[in-house]
């Protein structure tokens, strides 16, 4: 049993000693979303500025990576400019509908991770504002 | 301090050591743990969080300056702790230090467990270093010779059959000068019930055989008392570790109940004996309830007061107080009807405290007082707190329903010379009943 | 940095919670298995009845005799537990990461209510590390496995709250989540076990004191 537990904490410790160098987002401007729906925040809101942001993400053109429309209430890759995020994305959870906040969190961190840039950690985004 | 600052000389303990070696040690109690322990002992030496939380439970631990190695989980540390850690492979001089802690600091009260937030049951990890002992050939001298007497006689203290059968033709014989017509009726087939004792009685507190012919009969009992062994109810194998022999006694027990074809047994005052029939000696053999009905004295006496049965001529005045033994209180909850009893014959109760289910042991139970004279002053110095109880109640009686509390409340009152007297509930009756002119 | 922690937060607590649960049943099962093969003198007497009135008597603080003679030890003990069970669940970093996950969405505390109870659980094991060094019967019988316990439960809160106020950035909140890791899995082998057996061996010596001793076990 001891053997079991001491081999398994091996594993973890190792983890632990890979190098990890303290990466902190380098030079995002200070924009933070608006998105007054969510309010009250328990954490200051994400920081992030549109233009610069897709500038440094090389998404000029690609606006569908993240304002996809809806079809009869299916996702769709198809820009449309009319449609703000909290029009089909209710504050409140309903059928069929992914909630707001986890919408953007899903939006932002599912790409930061496949593209492996960007923060993913909490407060990478929500710096507390000084 | 630990066990290995304290060893005290004992024959028996020396003899078994002297023929250990590490491996036997090691194979024994693999032995153990594969074919007799299970869950119960594994959950609980998992599940302990060293707390120490017990520590205050324990009477050795309070009335030892708060020494830690006497403190239950103190105890389990330097025995099970110690075995499961090193697989069993401990030298025989860690034997001895071992079974002294289980056979003579523990006396199996179980009052730790009122401490203990994840229920850990103490007396039976005790119990299994005792096996453990018994299994190695090292138990202390004198327990194991009431061991073999169990095993030669099928009674405790080497009583002949036909000795016994004198005690109890001399005890009628006696009693018929106070009680013209009282007989002790002895193999009498289809009674209501035939009455038990530990050996102790025939062997030196006669005298107790003699007041429960005189209870009987004035009660109007239809009872007997055998001739055959399986008459004495007590059970020191239980304690040695010699379960198998444990077993043996139960069975002869119940069979005399059967063969006499009573409706039940009554046990006299004593608390071991009564553990032996429904905490051990049933569970070893497999039973959960008893083939043959048995109630305790306090159930017993209880039952004749409630009956009106026995007429007093008066009560106690002077305080008393009420120590309630472990066995069948904390044990089998009988404290309701120990106070009715008690309350029926003193006027004047002054509880101790802790009280009830929360008393502290006598230290003598368990077979502690039956490892003799080596092990006395621990014994006795361990139970200041006992002595503290009963000196704040002011009482100048103490009611003690338990040969082995009596045999350690004794050594404790002379000890810190508190000046009480002590009592059985029979021996209360006894005197306070009305009698022929 | 960022593959590392979302290996952490990923596959990692995955397999920490998939090891968890397969050893906790594994466990459990083989322990109900032994029960019953070599303790059924013991399992003949289990009660519900005699197992949740055991359960609930030592539920209440300073109901049990061994509660009432260690009152500081008692605050402590509950004040711990309760605080350890309320962040696990309701820290809102934990829920978010759910809602991500799983979609499960519920209210959480607010952040210095959170710190303020990660400091308290702080607190707590402080005093358990000072009733193991200075109470001479826990020192008596302390052994490795006791500090490497009370290690694994405390470093998920020191990271939490040396992460709550920013001290090493982005390292910290990596090390909460490995150290938390280690706790779960570390909790079938280790004297955490009692979070599997307590409740278990409580409801066994409840069912011992009421069904065969006739009396309480508080």
């Amino acid at each position: 049993m001891n053997k079991v537990f001491t081999s398994i904490l091996m594993v973890f410790a190792l983890v632990l000693t890979v190098p990890v160098a303290s990466a902190m987002a380098e030079g995002m401007p200070e924009g933070r979303m608006d998105v007054p729906e969510l309010a009250p925040f328990k954490y200051a809101p994400a920081v992030f500025d549109h233009d610069p942001h897709n500038e440094k993400a090389g998404l000029d053109e690609n606006c569908e990576a993240c304002h996809h429309g809806s079809e009869d209430g299916k996702k769709v890759l198809e820009y449309d400019e009319e449609l703000p995020c909290a029009d089909c994305h209710t504050v409140k959870k309903q059928k069929g509908v992914t909630p707001l906040r986890r919408a953007f969190h899903l939006q932002c961190i599912t790409c930061h991770e496949q593209q492996n840039k960007g923060p993913v950690q909490c407060k990478a985004c929500h710096q507390p504002e000084k | 301090m630990s066990i290995q600052d304290r060893k005290i000389e004992d024959e028996g303990l020396a003899y078994g050591v002297s023929k250990l070696t590490t491996d036997k040690i090691q194979q024994t109690f693999q032995a153990l743990i594969d074919n007799e322990t299970g869950a119960k002992l594994k959950a609980f030496s998992e599940s302990c969080m060293r707390c120490g939380m017990c520590a205050e439970a324990c009477h050795f631990f309070v009335s030892h300056g708060d020494d830690p190695s006497y403190s239950p989980v103190g105890k389990v540390s330097q025995t099970m702790t110690k075995l499961l850690a090193n697989d069993g492979k401990v030298t025989p001089d860690d034997i001895y230090g071992m079974a002294q802690i289980a056979y003579t600091e523990c006396n199996l009260c179980r009052r730790c467990v009122h401490y203990c937030p994840i229920g850990i049951d103490v007396a039976y990890i005790m119990t299994t270093i005792r096996r453990f002992c018994h299994k190695l050939g090292v138990t202390p001298q004198y327990i194991q010779d009431t061991a073999h007497s169990h095993s030669a006689t099928m009674n405790q203290m080497w009583v002949k059959d036909d000795e016994w059968v004198d005690s109890l033709f001399w005890q009628e014989d006696e009693a018929r000068e106070e009680f013209p017509n009282l007989r002790i009726p002895m193999d009498k087939e289809g009674a209501d019930f035939y009455y038990s004792v530990i050996a102790p009685e025939p062997k030196f507190r006669t005298q107790l055989i003699y007041q429960a012919a005189a209870i009987m009969n004035e009660a109007g009992c239809d009872w007997t008392m055998p001739s055959m062994p399986g008459w004495d109810n007590s059970d020191m194998c239980m304690y040695s570790g010699d379960f198998e022999m444990m077993g043996r006694l139960k069975r002869q027990h119940f069979e005399l109940a059967q063969k006499l074809k009573v409706s039940r047994i009554v046990m006299g005052e004593c608390g071991h004996a009564f553990r032996s029939i429904y905490d051990n000696g049933n569970r070893w053999l497999g039973w959960k309830d008893y083939p043959v009905p048995v109630v305790h004295s306090i159930e017993f006496f209880a039952e004749l007061f409630e009956q009106g049965r026995i007429k007093l001529t008066g009560k106690i005045q002077e305080p008393v107080t009420i120590h309630d033994p472990c066995n069948i209180i904390r044990g089998y909850g009988l404290m309701d009807k120990l106070r009715y009893v008690a309350h029926q014959l003193c006027d004047n109760i002054v509880e101790m405290y802790p009280n009830r289910e929360h008393n502290y042991c006598c230290s003598a139970g368990g077979g502690v007082i039956n490892c003799g004279p080596p092990f006395k002053k621990v014994r006795v110095e361990g139970n200041l707190a006992k002595a503290n109880q009963l000196k704040a109640t002011g009482a100048k009686i103490c009611i003690a329903p338990c040969h082995n509390c009596h045999g350690g409340l004794e050594d404790v009152i002379h000890h810190y010379d508190l000046g009480i007297e002590l009592k059985f509930l029979g021996d209360l009756i006894y005197e306070l009943m009305e009698k022929p002119e | 940095m960022n593959s590392l922690y979302n290996f952490a937060v990923g596959p990692l607590a995955w397999a920490a919670f998939i090891i968890l649960a397969v050893t906790a049943v594994w466990r459990l099962w083989s322990m109900y298995t032994l029960a019953k093969q070599k303790d059924a003198s013991s399992v003949a007497y289990m009660s519900w009845k005699f197992s949740l009135r055991s359960i609930a008597n030592w539920l209440i603080p300073y109901k049990s005799l061994g509660w009432k003679t260690n009152p500081v030890l008692t605050a402590v003990t509950f004040v711990f537990h309760i605080c350890f069970v309320v962040l696990v669940i309701f820290v809102t970093p934990h829920q978010i990461l759910l809602e991500n996950a799983f979609g499960i969405t519920y209210p959480t505390l607010p952040t210095a209510a959170a710190d303020a109870l990660t400091l308290i659980v702080i607190a707590c094991c402080c005093y358990f590390v000072y009733r193991r060094v200075t109470n001479k019967t826990v020192r008596f019988v302390t052994r490795t496995n006791d500090w490497v316990s009370l290690g694994l439960v405390a470093a998920p809160f020191v990271t939490a709250i040396l992460g709550s106020w920013g001290v090493g950035g982005e390292i910290m909140p990596l090390l909460h989540v490995l150290t938390a890791e280690a706790l779960i899995v570390a909790i079938p082998f280790t004297r955490l076990a009692h979070i599997l057996f307590a409740l278990f061996t409580r409801a066994y010596i409840g069912s011992e004191f009421g069904g065969v001793r006739h009396c309480k076990d508080w």
